[in-house]
């Protein structure tokens, strides 16, 4: 079972009382990952989803390069942070991929088994729900920002 | 008579045989005429440095070294898009960097 110290810098977990953090500490499970290795890819079934205790984790989309599908980096993911929240969202498809970048460890749960737990124990689904909504807020609201920047280029140069 | 018309009939029906199976050398046959290459299309996403340089080179070294110029241009858009995050404003939206990408 992990160290529930290891939970205070996780995002998804702050205001859990120490009674939600043990419940969840037993249905993680830690995972040593080494460089390369891909933890999920675009568009396949979400069942798990992770919180990286070291190491560093890059998501990626596909992009085409000389006529072959890429991975391209989007964001990367260090330690306390959480990826692979389709897990716990339907139609839980993942929506980029995830590429070990630095060995490292990371916890991983069955978004099922934290479904499960969640509807037992409405107090914190709520404080999790309400992490997980900023999570995916903050998500949002950067690709909207990317969007309008490349937007206002594509305007800047057509309308000069 | 009979034998001149002959003859030259049989001499432009050798000419006729010889066009038609590409020997002359006046007339090049449809494959031997210069290829006529399609400008590449305008990347409409890298800078007309990058995509020259992408066009010319195939191979791996330059895949790599496009993903390290978009996970360059990417963190360099992500900088920007935070102080947005922080303090949401136009400024930031309009903000350029240094990606070459872009540039």
């Amino acid at each position: 079972m992990p160290a529930l110290d290891s939970f205070e810098r996780v995002d998804l977990f702050r205001g859990l009382p120490a009674s939600g953090l043990e419940a969840l500490a037993a249905l993680g499970t830690p995972q040593h990952v080494d460089s390369g290795r891909i933890l999920f890819e675009l568009g396949t079934q979400a069942e798990t989803f992770y919180v990286v205790q070291e190491g560093r984790i890059d998501l990626t989309m596909p992009i085409e390069l000389f006529g072959h599908p890429e991975d391209a980096f989007m964001e990367e993911v260090n330690r306390g942070g959480m990826l692979g929240w389709s897990a716990l969202v339907p139609p839980n498809h993942y929506t980029m991929s995830a590429r070990v970048a630095v060995d490292g460890e990371v916890l991983a749960w069955k978004g099922a088994a934290v479904r499960e737990l969640m509807a037992r124990d409405k107090d914190l689904a709520v404080v999790l729900l309400d992490n997980l909504s900023a999570i995916v807020g903050q998500r949002l609201s950067r690709m909207q920002a990317l969007w309008i920047r490349e937007l206002q280029r594509t305007l800047s140069t057509k309308l000069k | 008579m009979f034998f001149t018309i002959g003859f030259v009939g049989m001499v432009v029906l050798c000419l006729g045989l010889g066009i038609a199976l590409g020997l002359s050398p006046e007339m090049p046959s449809p494959a031997k005429q210069p290829e006529v290459r399609a400008p590449a299309p305008r990347s409409a996403f890298f800078g007309p440095e990058v995509a020259a340089a992408i066009e010319a080179t195939r191979d791996p070294q330059a895949v790599a070294l496009a993903l390290a110029l978009l996970e360059r241009h990417v963190r360099q858009e992500q900088v920007a898009v935070e102080s947005f995050i922080l303090r949401p404003s136009l400024a930031p939206l309009r903000s350029r960097t240094s990606s070459p990408l872009v540039n």
